[in-house]
Order: structure tokens, then C-alpha cells, then sequence
């Protein structure tokens, strides 16, 4: 493994999030000055890091004579992409928590928990909600997951052009899924694309719920916990102070469009609008979703919990909130029966679709593990049955199929280690279940999907650090993060 | 379709749990309970079923149009049929209602052990015998009595052989399979005497060791108490318990393999070694997480804690101890094994070993896979490569078995039961583990469920008894046109 280069290129990253800084600590200078000083410091630091990484590489690279032409880095094979991108998640989180820390609100277990919530757009909060969470530090936490909704990487893309043959992988695992379809021109390009995409959904967004009469501030924070399907905890008590149906609707809406894959928008924006109604993966989210509302909606009125209208606005804003992952809550549904709960928990597990910034298994891969099940049951009756699998009328390659398959495996393996490992400190089996869930699948939401409401206030740090992986790990494709957290692959000395 | 084949054997078949039901009938007399009638009504009804089946049937002249299709149908209906026959004596006894009598039957027969009956030590002991007895049956297989008993039948019976008893393993030894068949008959009773004789040393009466070993050697679980084994509170009859769980949950052709090989199968076999190396891990971390939360002496929670772990992996669901008391960590450890089973080709339910292992070896190759975008890999399984559709079909059966954990638990949650209970409920259903947590855990019984959820639990049984697969396929309404064949 060519570590130079990794260190190198994650000098860039930790120059990038400096500059992120800045908005922040404009804001602190205006309105919070005790924050001025721990945005400062962690920028600061950012940037002599990075300085010094990059100087260092190239340093490196030029002794050595690794690269020739180190503009081309050809040496940045799939190793070192995997590499700088599990650290590239580590890093940032540790980075990203300083601000919390160094405020002093934080211990560092609960500052690194906050970041990791807010990078891998997850959205819980290690400090108790409604409780005056310091603007500056919420807007902090929002802006970052704002940045890592699209997945930091998709920002670091325009480092891309710089890379070999690495960049296409590193795009590939960051926009997940099982996508059949090579679909855009260049990763440059495509960073460039998505990237407006998503800037323009968010202030679109931030305008509309202006309009709404949301606070100019609080509008932009929820656009951007929206948009990256975070949704904010802290963010919560806006949404139950504020019951607006108009407010609900335009989170509905935008959580959707979040939730969705961004290939889809660039194909609309070149006026095939055919396809987004053409799109399997759509078709399927769309009929889950709207099963799931109308099952909910039933249980919830037949059990008598609310009057019909009421049953459908919460059955509806909670089954987008959770299948889209951004976990925003305008009601306390830990009172709901055990059906709808259970839905809730499950549809969290499947999330959203791939492309997006929804977290979980994504509708993709159950579909495709669907056909694969019908496929498989014509295969009994008939042993020599020769069967195709297609999506959206493409034939997907049996190695995709076989990749599905096996990507369902290890993501339920990874649950029941995170799940066990949770439960070691002494937590119930529901309850365990549920935040595993709740931070595995990126959701992130204040109340428990199955089991007795559970605060994230002051949980033991063994906890933190388990729930830490589960968030990054449901986050970054798992093979790419079960590779990096093996050691066979740092101590790997063949090169191939 | 063959409708004239299938109801021939499903008529077989029937007059052969017809012959079965005498078996109580006469310890009905022996006991002098009131057992008498209901098996005297439950035989005379099998018998004319069967006999109505056999009338219509025939065989002869369509042996040759056996196919697979017939056999797929034959399997699933009999195992409808015989839950049907086996819930005779319960509903004439008049204390069961329809599907609590069917639940009963299918929990016997799936060897789920999961019990609806509130006290079952009132129960007439002819009755108990009758439950036990559908465990023993229903572990042994159907097919396999089918085999025994129906030599005609070879040419399609592999096929079915192979997705009743082997799940999924490679000693399946076809050539002569009456043979392993009949092998395998002595095995399973040569288990179930030793044990009786050994229960009998540790001082229990001949009907209470009968019994249990019937159920312990079939994985089954029913007992004979309502705290089940912790009745006896025996650490001797525990232990010898544990040792006939374990021996049953192990692949019985390898005990056929034995006998010709040595015991040298056992070390070359991945998926046993696997298996003890599971057990051993399992036990161990419950020990210690028993001895570091609840204290306590440390051979007691280290019985416990293997009682439990060769329990639940065997899917037997005998329960020494009141788990729900035990910490979080342990009962999930616990929770896994309704996952994993034990090996192929023995009478426990679950996903099994050997397609773990097989699912393993798919992650470990699939890492490599991520470095090296075009590397060839194979995947072997003792020692044989396994070919890409067999790989698809084992993690097709992982999502499978995981989605009808979903599906079911739903079901079982709209009928009003909590959410633990219906997704742990669900889960040792479909591993025919059997108890749960909570009120249907491990000292109590699934009585309190609605007539709703008492149905969703029968279907997941049935479903995870016979592989799902071969269930439904019959969904399909492909598979009934018969117009065309394959």
C-alpha cells in the first residue's frame, strides 16, 4: 500500500473541512462569541494537518519516485481508495468533534458520538433534547451533515480528476446500491452535478418553509437536516411546537425528494422525465411507502390511538420521516401499537433508495433479492429452469446478483455483532435492538422504534463507541468498511 | 398434475398414522385414562380417510408419470394431512378448540415444541404419550418413513429426500438410500432407547424418561411438566439431556459414515467442527456473563449456560432455567442459535451450520474480491467446490428465512401481541426452537395467543419445517397448470 498518497489526499480532506469551518465561525463571531474560540482551534488544526499532510506526501512521492507524474496518481489503486476512505471517516469525525469538545459542553466520547451523528447524517444527539443546544454547535452539527449527506466524499470528488484508476471505485461505493446502469460521464462531472442538485433542493427548500413562516435560521437548518435525511434531534421540538400541516407537508415533500436517487433529478434535468416514472427502484419505494401509510393509518385508527384524519398526517409524515431515514418525529409514536412499531422498525432496516442519502439495506437490493427469491422457487419445481433476473428490463449480471446476496448477509451479520456487543453493558433486548437500528440504519430518531423510549444523554462510553461503528458502518458500503476494519488488510504486504 | 398418485401415497401415509395412533390407544388402556375414546374416534376416522385416499388413488398404472412436481405436492400435503390427523385426539378430548388442537399438532409434528396447553400435567398421560410421539415422528421425517415404506417410490424420493432431511448436505449417499434410510431408522431408535434406559438410572419413571427422550431425540421439546426439565431439578438428567440434544443435532450420515470409516469422519467434517466450535464459544461467553452479572457457583452456570446453548442450537427448546431473568447479552447469544440450527441432516430446524458456513466463506471471498475486482474465487465445502447457483440458493434461503421473520412477526404483532414476542416468537417458530421470550418464553406457553396469531405461528412452522422452497413453489399458479410439463 502506497501510504503516502492516502496521507496526502486526506491532507486535502482536512483542509476542505477547515474551510467548512468558516460559515460556522462567522456565525459564532455574530451571535455566540464563547464559541469563536473551539470553532477556531479546530480549524486551525484542520488546516496545519492538512498543510502538513500534503506537504509531506509530496515530499514522499517525489523522493521516492512513486509517482512520476503525481498529478496523474496512478498509484491510487482500490487499496489505497478503501484505505482513505475508512480513514477519511475516522478522521473526520474525530475532527469534527473537536468543536464540541473544546466547547467544554462535551466529554470526548459524547463530542466524537455528535460528530459521528452528524457526518454519517444520522442525526442523534448525545446531549438532552430541548435543552438549549447551543446555535452555534446546531448549526455546526446541521452544516455537517449537510456535508456528509451527499457522502463528504461526493465534495472530495472534485479532487478526483486528480486520482487514477481508484476514483471510479470511490464513487461507486459511496453512491451504493445495486445500479445496474452506468449512468453519468465522468465522476467530475457527475460531483458537479449532484452537488448543485442537492445545494439547489436545500435552499429551495430553506425558502419555502420561510414562506411557511419558519424563522429564517431554523428553516435553513431543517432544509439541510432534510435534504442530507439526517433530521436533527435537537431539531425536534420545532416540529412539535410548530404543528403546521403546510410545514409537515414541505418536510414530507423534500424528505422524499432526499430519499430518492440523485440520478434520477440529472436525468429530469436533461427532460427525460419518463424515467423517473420508468424507475423500478421508484416504483417499489413509492408502493412500500404509500402500503406501509395506509396499514399504519388502519392500525392506528382501529386501535383507536387517534381519530382517522389525525391516524393518516402521522401514520403518513412518520413513514416517510423513518423509510427515508431522516427520523424526524412530529408525534411520540412509542405509544403506538406494537403493529405499527414494528413496521416502523422495519422499514428503517430498508430505507431508501440507493443514490440517495437514506441509509439502511436500500429498496435496490430488496428487489433485487425478491426476484431472486421467485427466481429461486421456480428452480424447485423445475431444477433446470434457466432463469434471468432484470431490472427495469435490464438483465442484471449474475456477479451483481451474487453481490446482493451476500451484501444481505454481512449487513445482518454486522448487526447481530453491533447488537451483542450493545447489549453487554446491560441494556434490554428491545431497547438494544431499536438504537442499533435507529444508528446502524442512519435514522436517527428521538424516540424508540420498538421498546421504552431511550436517552442518548450520558450513555456509557463502550455504548458510544459501539453506536460510533454502527453509524459509519451503515453509512460507507460495509465490504469497504469491514475491509478497513480488518487487520489482514494493513498487514497485507503482497501488492497486486 | 398426478392428483391420482399423490392421493395414493397421501392414503399410504394415513393408514400409517392411523397405525401410529394405536400406539397411545393401548397406553390409554395401560394407564386406564380417558385417552380411550379419543384415540378409539381418531383411529376409526384416520383409517376411513385413509381408505377413502387409497380408493381413489392409484398407483400402478401411473408410476411412471412420477415427477418432481408430484413429489413437491405429496411432501407438502402430507405434512397438512398428518397435522390434521395428529389434531384428532386433542379436539375430541374436548378441551382444544380447532386451531389450538391444530397448533398442538403442527408444533409436535415440526418438533417446534410449542405448547398451547396452560397445565399439562392434568392432561390424560395416553394424550402426552400422543404428543411426544408426533415429535419423534415428525423428527425422524415423514419422508423418511416414506422411503422405509415405500420402496417403489426411489427414482423422485431423492429429490424429496433431499429437501426434507439433508437441508443442505453433501452425504446424502444416493445410490443406496433405502438403505441409509433404514441406518438411519436404527440410529434414531438405538438414541432414543439408550437414553430412555439412561434417564431411567437417574431415577425417573419409565413414562417421564420415555417421553422426554422421545422428545429430546426428535429436538422437539415437549415435556411432560409445566416447567418442563427444570421439573426435575436434576443436574444428572440435565446433563444426559444435553448429550442427547447434542447427539441429535448432529448430521446422522455421518454416524452412518461412521460405522464404516471410524471416527475420523467427525474430524473431517467442517460443518461438525464448526458446530462444536459454536457450542463451546457460546457456552463460554454465557458462563462468563453469567458468572460476571448474576454469581453464583460456576459448574451451575456453566451447566445452565450449555444446557441452554445445545438446547437452542439443537432447537430442541427444553428449558432448565427461566432465561428471561438471565441478561440481555445471553439471551441474544441464545438468539443467534435460533438462527444458526445446528448441522444438516439431523433433526434440528433452523438455517443450519453448513449454509452458514457456506454464507462465511461467501463474505470471506467477497473481501478479497473488493482488493481485487477480477479474481477468480472458489468456495468449497468440505472439500467439494460448490457451483454459483448453489451459492445464490443458500443466500436466497438467508433472505428467505429473514424476510418470513419479517412478514410473520407483523402478523403476529397486528393480532396484538408485543413486539418482542412476536419477532422472538416468530424466529424460534420458524427454527422449531419454540420458546420465546416473555409470556410464550421458556416457562410459559403460547395458550394466551389468539386464534390469529395461533394461525401465523402454524404457517411459520410449517414453512420453516420443510425449507420454505418447497412451500412456496405451490403458491406459484404455475405449478398447477398441468398442461405443461418440464
Amino acid at each position: 500500500m502506497n501510504l503516502a498518497i492516502v496521507v496526502g489526499v486526506l491532507g486535502y480532506v482536512c483542509i476542505l473541512h477547515g474551510l467548512a469551518l468558516i460559515p460556522i465561525i462567522l456565525y459564532a463571531c455574530t451571535w455566540e462569541h464563547a464559541f469563536i474560540l473551539p470553532c477556531a482551534d479546530t480549524m486551525f488544526l484542520s488546516l496545519l494537518l492538512g498543510f502538513w499532510a500534503w506537504k509531506r506526501y509530496k515530499h514522499l512521492a517525489l523522493r521516492n519516485h512513486w509517482v512520476k507524474d503525481y498529478k496523474n496518481m496512478r498509484n491510487f489503486t482500490i487499496r489505497e481508495g478503501i484505505a482513505f476512505l475508512g480513514c477519511g471517516w475516522f478522521l473526520m469525525t474525530f475532527l469534527g468533534a473537536l468543536p464540541y469538545f473544546l466547547s467544554g459542553l462535551f466529554t470526548f466520547p459524547d463530542a466524537l458520538f455528535e460528530s459521528a451523528a452528524a457526518l454519517t447524517t444520522t442525526g442523534v444527539s448525545a446531549m438532552p433534547l430541548g435543552h438549549g443546544f447551543p446555535r452555534t454547535l446546531l448549526l455546526w452539527h446541521v452544516w455537517a451533515q449537510w456535508l456528509g449527506g451527499i457522502g463528504t466524499i461526493i465534495v472530495f470528488i472534485l479532487l478526483l480528476p486528480r486520482l487514477g484508476a481508484g476514483a471510479g471505485y470511490l464513487f461507486s461505493a459511496e453512491v451504493q446500491g445495486a445500479s445496474a446502469e452506468r449512468t453519468m460521464p465522468s465522476a467530475m462531472t457527475s460531483a458537479y452535478i449532484i452537488f448543485t442538485i442537492y445545494a439547489g433542493t436545500t435552499v429551495m427548500e430553506a425558502l419555502l418553509l420561510r414562506l411557511a413562516g419558519v424563522p429564517t435560521l431554523t428553516s435553513l437548518a431543517v432544509s439541510m437536516a432534510t435534504i442530507s435525511t439526517g433530521g436533527f434531534t435537537q431539531l425536534n421540538n420545532f416540529l412539535a411546537g410548530n404543528k403546521s400541516l403546510l410545514v409537515e407537508a414541505l418536510l414530507i415533500i423534500f424528505m422524499l425528494i432526499g430519499s430518492i436517487n440523485c440520478v434520477l433529478y440529472y436525468r429530469c434535468l436533461q427532460g427525460r422525465f419518463s424515467l423517473l416514472k420508468k424507475d423500478t427502484e421508484c416504483k417499489w419505494y413509492f408502493s412500500i411507502l404509500v402500503g406501509a401509510f395506509l396499514v399504519i393509518t388502519f392500525n392506528l385508527w382501529s386501535s383507536q390511538t387517534y381519530s382517522f384524519l389525525e391516524a393518516g398526517r402521522y401514520a403518513l409524515f412518520q413513514t416517510v420521516s423513518v423509510m427515508s431515514t431522516a427520523g424526524f418525529a412530529d408525534v411520540d409514536y412509542s405509544t403506538w401499537p406494537s403493529f405499527s412499531r414494528l413496521l416502523l422498525f422495519y422499514l428503517a432496516m430498508i430505507g431508501g433508495c440507493s443514490g440517495s442519502t437514506a441509509g439502511g439495506l436500500k429498496i435496490s437490493r430488496m428487489v433485487v433479492l425478491l426476484k431472486i427469491c421467485k427466481n429461486e422457487i421456480m428452480r424447485t419445481a423445475h431444477p433446470h429452469f434457466a432463469t434471468l433476473l432484470t431490472m427495469g428490463g435490464k438483465p442484471v449480471p449474475s456477479t451483481a446478483i451474487g453481490g446482493v446476496g451476500r451484501y444481505f448477509f454481512l449487513y445482518f451479520l454486522v448487526f447481530i455483532v453491533l447488537v451483542v456487543a450493545y447489549s453487554l453493558t446491560g441494556f434490554g433486548i428491545l431497547e438494544t435492538l431499536s438504537t442499533v437500528v435507529n444508528c446502524l440504519s442512519n435514522l436517527g430518531s428521538p424516540y424508540s422504534l420498538i421498546g421504552k423510549n431511550i436517552s442518548y444523554v450520558g450513555l456509557p462510553v463502550w455504548n458510544r463507541l459501539v453506536l460510533y461503528f454502527a453509524m459509519i458502518l451503515g453509512r460507507v458500503e460495509l465490504f469497504t468498511m469491514v475491509m478497513v476494519l480488518s487487520p489482514g488488510f494493513w498487514m497485507g504486504k503482497r501488492s497486486w | 398434475m398426478n392428483v391420482k398418485i399423490v392421493c395414493f401415497l397421501l392414503g399410504r401415509l394415513t393408514l400409517y398414522g392411523a397405525g401410529t395412533l394405536c400406539l397411545p390407544f393401548i397406553a390409554a388402556f395401560f394407564y386406564g385414562d380417558a385417552g380411550r375414546a379419543f384415540f378409539g374416534a381418531s383411529i376409526m376416522l384416520t383409517a376411513t380417510l385413509a381408505c377413502l385416499l387409497l380408493a381413489y388413488g392409484s398407483y400402478d398404472k401411473y408410476k411412471e408419470t412420477i415427477s418432481n412436481r408430484e413429489g413437491v405436492a405429496t411432501m407438502v400435503f402430507a405434512w397438512l394431512l398428518l397435522s390434521a390427523v395428529g389434531s384428532l385426539p386433542y379436539l375430541f378430548s374436548g378441551s382444544f378448540d380447532v386451531v389450538s388442537a391444530l397448533f398442538e399438532s403442527v408444533s409436535g409434528l415440526t418438533t417446534t415444541g410449542a405448547s398451547v396447553i396452560p397445565d399439562v400435567e392434568i392432561v390424560p398421560k395416553s394424550i402426552l404419550l400422543w404428543r411426544s410421539l408426533t415429535q419423534w415422528l415428525g423428527g425422524l421425517g415423514v419422508i423418511m418413513i416414506f422411503i422405509v415404506l415405500l420402496p417403489q417410490l426411489s427414482g423422485s424420493a431423492v429429490q424429496l429426500f433431499n429437501s426434507e432431511f439433508g437441508g443442505f448436505s453433501f452425504n446424502k449417499m444416493l445410490p443406496r438410500m433405502k438403505n441409509t434410510a433404514w441406518v438411519i431408522f436404527g440410529i434414531y431408535l438405538i438414541l432414543t432407547f439408550a437414553e430412555t434406559l439412561l434417564l431411567m438410572c437417574c431415577h425417573l419413571n419409565f413414562f417421564d424418561a420415555f417421553n422426554h427422550s422421545l422428545t429430546t431425540v426428535a429436538t422437539g421439546g415437549f415435556s411432560t411438566y409445566n416447567d418442563g426439565v427444570a421439573h426435575f431439578h436434576s443436574p444428572l438428567v440435565e446433563i444426559v439431556i444435553t448429550i442427547f440434544m447434542f447427539l441429535a443435532s448432529v448430521n446422522f450420515t455421518l454416524y452412518f459414515a461412521a460405522t464404516k470409516k471410524g471416527l475420523a469422519v467427525f474430524k473431517e467434517d467442517d460443518e461438525f467442527k464448526a458446530y462444536v466450535y459454536l457450542l463451546v464459544v457460546l457456552s463460554g461467553l454465557i458462563t462468563l456473563n453469567l458468572a460476571l452479572t448474576k454469581g453464583g457457583v460456576l459448574a451451575d452456570n456453566m451447566r445452565l449456560a450449555v444446557f441452554h446453548v445445545v438446547s437452542f442450537s439443537s432447537t430442541a427448546g427444553f428449558a432448565a432455567f427461566d432465561y428471561d431473568q438471565w441478561p440481555a447479552f445471553a439471551n441474544f447469544l441464545l438468539t443467534i442459535l435460533y438462527f444458526t440450527g445446528a448441522c444438516s441432516g439431523s433433526t434440528a430446524g433452523g438455517i443450519k451450520i453448513s449454509r452458514f458456513l457456506v454464507l462465511m466463506k461467501i463474505i470471506k471471498a467477497e473481501l478479497a474480491r473488493v482488493l481485487h475486482p477480477t479474481m477468480l474465487l472458489k468456495i468449497s465445502y468440505n472439500g467439494r467446490l460448490l457451483t454459483v447457483p448453489q451459492l445464490i440458493s443458500i443466500n436466497c434461503f438467508f433472505f428467505i428465512y429473514v424476510a418470513s421473520i419479517i412478514l410473520f412477526s407483523l402478523l403476529l404483532a397486528a393480532t396484538g401481541v408485543s413486539m418482542n414476542e412476536s419477532i422472538f416468537g416468530v424466529a424460534s417458530c420458524l427454527s422449531s426452537v419454540s420458546p420465546g421470550v416473555g409470556l410464550i418464553g421458556g416457562m410459559s406457553n403460547f395458550g394466551t395467543l389468539t386464534a390469529g396469531g395461533k394461525w401465523v405461528l402454524i404457517a411459520a412452522m410449517l414453512l420453516g419445517r420443510l425449507e420454505f422452497f418447497t412451500v412456496l413453489v405451490l403458491l406459484r399458479t404455475e405449478f398447477w397448470h398441468s398442461a405443461r410439463r418440464w
